[in-house]
């Protein structure tokens, strides 16, 4: 590997206002297996101070650093600087309103999470320890469950950016389905009608950005797909 | 606040996605029976007096009926999801949508009374 | 390719004004997203060749002149060059489309397959195009 990464990374100053601009950095490469994360820390810690963006764990768990990496959204942390071609464009997801730098507004990403309602809806009496799943009825939400909520799918989908309004995107639907596959969930029924909506599901037409995107190796348009034939089932 | 939990749920999209989804199996069906014959008249292995035997039969004109509607349906729901897609000024989608069924119709209806007017 | 950056008004009153980040100019193009708007593009060709369809369908159960007459249409270089469009956007249309149902029925539903057959389709249409080439000319 070089001994030095290029990096052209992308600014925008909201006090200074003007034209976003991509600034290019050289990078030491200082250890072996080093992400793109580290690349992006070494700027802040030594270069340059004022570049910003969100990271907390450091590990892909609290999907924080969710980035446009080399035209293909995913987490900072845990993609490696080898492999990537330089120089690495590092530029804010998709489709969002920029606050400075590499950090998004993701207030209506959140929105359109809390729509799909992500909670247990069950109107039958607690039991008295728990409400108990089968460990099959427990498989089937796997490759749902474990959505970290780091927004690549939702802002890769060209069907969310000219309709993000409306479109409810493909991580609140991964977890719409999630709460639909759920064997203790009473309200399939609302949660089915409040999904039967051309806009809302249906402007999905199988572009499979989420799934190339998901840093988690999850499969949103399976699970879109999953919601289709379900509505299609309930009126057949 | 989103606009989809202000406005609520519009309970349709899915007979659209039904239907263009229904007419696609028709059309994969009767479509390359057409091109057949269109490629069949290019290369001459087809003549005119063929040509009409095979489209003025009963089988050949309710197999091109269906095949008509299937493939307008199909049409009309295909620029639709694209109209959709692209036009957000929802005044000028409705109008173009309106306008574009207008031509499937008419289209629709010379179509037809063509394959039924012939050999009469 | 560097898209100029549309200018979005927030509500937030601190910060009046929020660049929207660059998107279709920057994405990368993987081969699910390409046969995806291959299908859109190669639809709307199709689209546009019903009316012509009408047309020849016409023409060629009119008399034998008229008959004739479009015959020679179809062999111009025009006419080829028509046939040989609507032709790769009817192959692709068809190969892609049937992938699309069978994933709607809920078949290969991994991200190798889903990857994998994104790229059958692509190569499917690029051969098929290449076939009707050789055939129309």
């Amino acid at each position: 590997m070089d001994a030095v990464i290029q990096l052209e990374v992308y600014r925008f100053d909201p006090e200074k206002g003007g034209e976003p601009s991509m600034q290019p950095f050289e990078v030491p490469v200082n250890k072996p297996g080093m992400k793109l994360l580290d690349a992006l820390n070494y700027i802040k810690w030594e270069l340059d101070g004022t570049l910003t963006y969100r990271r907390s764990c450091g590990e892909g768990v609290c999907g924080s650093d969710g980035m446009n990496i080399n035209g293909v959204n995913g987490l900072a942390c845990i993609t490696p600087v080898a492999g990537l071609k330089q120089p690495i464009k590092v530029r804010p997801l998709p489709s969002m309103q920029v606050i400075r730098d590499l950090v998004v507004d993701t207030t209506h990403f959140f929105d359109q999470y809390r729509s799909v309602k992500p909670w247990l809806q069950a109107e039958s009496p607690v039991p008295e320890h728990e409400r108990l799943q089968t460990p099959e009825q427990r498989a089937e939400l796997d490759g749902s469950y474990e959505c970290i909520l780091c927004g690549c799918c939702t802002t890769a989908c060209p069907s969310w950016w000219w309709n993000g309004d409306r479109f409810l995107g493909p991580a609140a639907l991964l977890q719409a389905d999630r709460w639909i596959k759920d064997s203790r969930d009473e309200a399939t029924g609302e949660r089915l009608d409040d999904l039967e909506d051309a806009f809302k599901l249906y402007r999905c037409h199988q572009i499979m950005n989420c799934m190339e995107a998901c840093p988690k190796g999850l499969n949103p348009t399976a699970a879109i797909n999953h919601l289709k034939r379900t509505l299609l089932a309930r009126k057949s | 606040m989103v606009k989809n939990v202000r406005y609520g749920t519009a309970h349709n999209g899915l007979n659209d996605w039904f239907f263009q989804r229904f007419s696609a199996v028709l059309i994969a069906l009767l479509m390359p029976v057409a091109f057949a014959l269109l490629f069949a008249v290019f290369d001459g292995s087809l003549n005119q007096m063929q040509l009409l035997n095979l489209l003025d039969s009963y089988p050949g004109r309710i197999l091109h009926a269906l095949f008509l509607f299937a493939l307008l349906t199909h049409a009309y729901l295909g620029i639709k999801v694209i109209v959709e897609d692209y036009v957000h000024i929802v005044a000028l989608r409705i109008v173009l949508m309106g306008v574009l069924l207008v031509i499937a119709v008419v289209l629709g209806l010379w179509w037809f009374s063509m394959i039924w007017a012939w050999g009469s | 390719m560097q898209a100029t950056p549309q200018v979005a008004q927030s509500a937030n009153h601190r910060s009046p004004v929020r660049p929207l980040s660059p998107r279709s100019s920057i994405y990368r193009w993987r081969a699910p997203m390409l046969a995806s708007f291959a299908h859109r593009i190669s639809g709307f060709v199709l689209l546009l060749f019903i009316p012509v369809y009408l047309y020849l369908l016409s023409a060629l159960t009119a008399s034998p002149e008229d008959f004739l007459r479009v015959l020679d249409g179809m062999h111009s270089t025009v006419g080829r060059f028509m046939l040989w469009l609507v032709g790769t956007a009817l192959i692709y249309h068809l190969v892609n489309g049937i992938r699309f149902l069978l994933l709607d029925a809920g078949f290969s539903e991994t991200r190798e397959k889903m990857r994998g057959n994104a790229r059958f389709s692509l190569v499917a249409g690029v051969i098929g195009a290449l076939f009707l080439a050789v055939y129309l000319w």
